[in-house]
């Protein structure tokens, strides 16, 4: 299927706002969940969205894509959301930020997360991946894609999935392994009877 | 090396952790899948670190599920955005501002290149939606510039740009597509499936071979150029043969098929315009086609042959050739040509 994002691109680049719609609406939920699986935050996530695409709007002529135009917008709502961490020194503490978190929930403000341990280790671990890895673990987990679809969107090998999926898990193995024996006790059991 | 249990704890012995990986999302060949049981079962080591695999994925399974933006979130998302690229601010950033401060940012658009983006734009955005789906007839779209493209069984098809062909989602059964425009097809040979191109009044049916088809304005003409094929609509039934084509209008009961050494229509697909003793107006024609132009010939040079191939040249390139053979004069205005002597 040759709807190249050469195609896309070159219409992006006329700056015609109904073709820019449907890009945006084609991505937006994805990237949006993207970034909220990074900050954690609805309004966050959705200003660095907005940011991502009104870059790509105003720097559209100048942009460089050089392997496909999903392969860009993941990659760019990936370093804005750790840039923005970073600037923001946001990067909270486990015991700061459920504080935060249940302050909120009594506030009444359930515009934040909260987590279980078990679930913020998981995904501390997960936004430490490099970010090929991060992106590609996100389309395969949180979007359900099979290799190929990922292999297509991102104009990458399907080989290159299968490693970059095998990576994941191993580094996310790794960072969780003093976790896991106490996990694996608990919850053996319960796997080894599902099919 | 010594493949003992504790020399690495860090990664599986004997086997690679992608292989794992793709077993636990079955990504795997059936070969693959005997290949992890047999290491699964060799040691309890093995399935013990397979679980670990296994409970991160699980795991992280439901960590985002309220995650989701409905699609008011999104309309809303696009609305902001909007009025972001309209804001007088940056007017600077997109051409064609004349009146900063006071309008709206108009987006730069001519009208044809607006509709024709938008079409394709929306084309291409259907079409992957079809793709990933499963139910409803597949479909895909030349709209600004013509299109190669494989179906399922392996025919190859290319279409002429403002052209559109949709097919069943069990194509491989039933290998029937339904074609609106201009396209040419090389069909995978398959005598048990014979496969049926769909115009809006003529049937072509067809085992393994190539032809093109041109249907614009209640008009089919078709060009065999290997194998046979038979054509049918409400009045007709014809086999046509190589280097023939058929010309049928709808509603009418005359056809005219004739024998045709002419490879001109094969342009969109080739970038080659082939004039064998080709009269101007002919070229002309597919000249006009290819670049959205309109061409005026005056009418002392409509007898005009020509003897040539372009190739992959500009239609600047073209006219220029054609007026340096003919010593006529090409004047351009617009997207207009007067040929003149």
């Amino acid at each position: 299927m040759e709807f190249t994002d050469a195609t896309i691109i070159q219409l992006l680049k006329r700056r015609d706002e109904t073709g820019f719609e449907q890009v945006f609406k084609f991505y937006f939920k994805n990237l949006y969940r993207y970034a909220l699986t990074i900050l954690q935050d609805h309004d966050q996530a959705e200003d660095i969205v907005q940011n991502v695409f009104y870059k790509l709007w105003d720097k559209m002529d100048s942009l460089n894509f050089q392997d496909s135009l999903a392969a860009y917008l993941y990659r760019a709502v990936y370093n804005e959301s750790l840039n923005h961490l970073k600037h923001k020194k946001v990067k909270l503490t486990y015991q700061t930020y459920i504080t935060r978190s249940m302050k909120d929930q009594t506030d009444g403000a359930h515009r934040k997360v909260m987590f279980s341990e078990l679930e913020r280790r998981l995904q501390t671990a997960i936004n430490e991946l490099p970010e090929q890895c991060r992106t590609i673990f996100q389309m395969s987990r949180f979007e359900e894609l099979r290799y190929l679809d990922i292999a297509h969107r991102l104009g990458i090998s399907v080989k290159t999935v299968e490693n970059q999926m095998g990576k994941a898990l191993k580094l996310l193995r790794t960072k969780l392994i003093d976790y896991l024996p106490f996990l694996v006790l608990l919850l053996l059991n319960f796997l080894n009877h599902r099919p | 090396m010594n493949k003992d249990l504790h020399t690495d704890p860090g990664g599986p012995h004997g086997i690679h952790e992608d292989l794992l990986v793709k077993y636990l999302l079955g990504e795997t060949s059936p070969d693959d899948n005997a290949r992890v049981e047999a290491w699964l079962a060799a040691d309890p080591a093995n399935r013990h670190f397979y679980n670990h695999f296994q409970l991160i994925w699980r795991e992280s399974r439901h960590l985002y599920d309220n995650f989701n933006a409905t699609d008011e979130q999104t309309d809303a998302a696009w609305q902001k955005f909007r009025q972001r690229v309209q804001r007088p601010t940056h007017l600077q950033a997109v051409k064609g501002a004349s009146d900063p401060g006071q309008r709206p940012v108009r987006i730069n658009r001519s009208t044809w290149t607006r509709v024709a983006a938008v079409f394709l734009l929306v084309a291409s955005i259907t079409s992957i939606l079809y793709l990933t789906r499963n139910a409803a007839d597949r479909q895909f779209a030349a709209t600004t510039t013509p299109l190669t493209d494989t179906l399922p069984d392996g025919s190859l098809i290319t279409l002429n740009k403002r052209s559109d062909i949709s097919y069943p989602a069990n194509f491989k059964k039933q290998r029937t597509v339904r074609l609106q425009g201009e396209a040419f097809f090389k069909i995978a040979p398959d005598k048990e499936k014979p496969f049926k191109v769909y115009t809006d009044n003529v049937t072509i049916t067809v085992l393994g071979t190539s032809f093109n088809v041109r249907n614009k304005e209640n008009t089919t003409e078709i060009i065999v150029e290997s194998g046979l094929i038979r054509v049918t609509d409400s009045l007709h039934d014809v086999i046509v043969h190589p280097s023939e084509k058929l010309i049928l209008h709808k509603g009418d009961s005359s056809l005219t098929k004739e024998g045709t050494t002419s490879q001109l229509y094969k342009y969109y697909r080739t970038k080659e315009f082939i004039c064998d003793n080709t009269p101007l107006p002919q070229l002309a024609a597919s000249l006009e086609e290819a670049y959205d132009v309109k061409i005026v010939i005056d009418p002392s040079l409509r007898n005009l042959q020509i003897n040539t191939i372009f190739r992959n040249q500009s239609l600047d390139q073209i006219l220029n050739i054609i007026q340096e053979t003919f010593g006529i004069r090409a004047t351009r205005s617009g997207s207009q040509i007067t040929l003149q002597p």
